[in-house]
């Protein structure tokens, strides 16, 4: 037994980071160093991003997503490879995962507040996606990384932003160079004593509405009770109409998202992508973020109930 | 004024001058809405309402080092009391 006045600090059972990308990028490149790293077709494209910048003698393959988000994955996970999966949008994928010697590693970026029992051996994401917060990353586990040196000026930027053009600004700051470090006091405050619980009611809340009300356009999923959605996703009929119904609902102070573009890589991989393309041209995402209520989701549905009668007169 | 940072990258030149920029001037970013935009830049100098000047391109074709020059450059005329125009 050891007594003394200064004793080894504590381990907790996270390892926090700048972004979810630095996270992966630690993992790939300190702790699992595959030879080949299985992304899906349908994915943010930060992921793709971190591997070509970081890991670019690291052979990087896709495996297709549908457009209902199931996944064909590859048919066996070799030694020495690595398959990442994402449960998207705070919903559980539940795709039957193959054979495996290599290593699942699991996006939880969307679905950390979803109460879903990891399938991988590493779970790595974001917290940037479900909470305002201006950084933040994650490994579940306990890991010690050497961190890399940054000033952190698009946190600073968000900090200072007044309206979403230095909101943007930050974001793009974030894109062109990121580095493998820390995350921010100020952000961690704010994950911790975040309460879960609530912000998933809430959002199931939002999203229920939506999914009952909106009077264009089907849902692209339907979320268990457990789970905290990141959004509402909604495909309209045509490429067409989903630009109309954005640019409307943009004059009328409603930012929708797509989610997600297709990365150039994804293009030039050689796979048959038309439906992580269908996805592209016809999803429209609408927010249900816990800070918004009934009153806001109200609100989108009229709006879009507008759109849709402008449409028809 | 005494520098908080140093300017060390490009792509610091907003940031570094929205810090470091005395008042009447200020600088604001306009970029764009697009995906994919990330290594496009545009920033309007302002004095109160007036724009002086627009920084506009894309980082991966300038020059290293060109915003970096135009930061202290900016900031230096404003010490010894050169217009901006």
């Amino acid at each position: 037994m050891l007594i003394g006045s200064k004793l080894p600090p504590e381990r907790v059972d996270r390892t926090y980071f700048h972004t979810g990308r630095a996270a992966f990028s630690y993992l790939i490149g300190q702790v699992i160093k595959p030879k080949k790293v299985y992304l899906p077709t349908f994915t943010c494209w930060s992921l793709v991003s971190a591997m070509l910048q970081r890991f670019p003698q690291v052979e990087l393959e896709f495996y297709l997503v549908q457009r209902d988000l199931t996944c064909i994955y590859p048919s066996h996970i070799k030694k020495d490879e690595a398959l990442v999966i994402i449960h998207f949008f705070g919903h559980e994928n539940t795709a039957a995962l193959p054979p495996c010697d290599g290593v699942l590693i699991e996006d939880f970026s969307h679905s950390y507040m979803s109460q879903i029992a990891p399938k991988g051996h590493y779970v790595f994401g974001s917290y940037r996606k479900l909470l305002k917060v201006a950084d933040g990353g994650f490994l579940w586990g306990f890991f010690n990384p050497v961190y890399e040196p940054n000033r952190k000026l698009d946190s600073w930027l968000r900090f200072e932003a007044k309206d979403w053009r230095d909101i943007r600004e930050a974001e793009n700051m974030l894109d062109r160079e990121w580095s493998i470090s820390d995350i921010g006091s100020q952000s961690l405050e704010i994950i911790l004593t975040a309460n879960e619980s609530i912000v998933r009611q809430k959002r199931q809340k939002n999203e229920r509405f939506l999914a009952q009300n909106l009077s264009v356009g089907s849902p692209q999923l339907t979320y268990g009770s457990k789970e905290c959605p990141l959004l509402h996703n909604r495909f309209l009929a045509t490429q067409d109409e989903r630009d109309s119904l954005r640019t409307y609902l943009a004059s009328k102070g409603i930012f929708t998202s797509i989610h997600w573009p297709t990365h150039d890589l994804v293009h030039k991989c050689g796979l048959d992508i038309k439906e992580t393309l269908w996805i592209e041209a016809h999803v429209i995402s609408f927010p249900v973020i816990q800070e918004y209520g009934i009153n806001d989701m109200e609100y989108i549905c009229h709006c879009v109930d507008q759109w849709k009668n402008k449409a028809i007169n | 004024m005494p520098v908080i940072f140093p300017i060390e990258r490009d792509d610091e030149f907003y940031v570094f001058l929205k810090i470091h920029l005395p008042s009447p001037f200020h600088i604001e970013s306009e970029p764009s809405s697009a995906y994919y935009s990330e290594w496009m830049y545009c920033y309007k100098l302002y004095e109160h309402d007036r724009l002086l000047q627009t920084f506009e391109g894309d980082y991966r074709t300038i020059n290293k080092g060109t915003l970096i020059n135009e930061a202290v450059r900016l900031l230096n005329n404003l010490e010894l009391g050169i217009t901006l125009c």
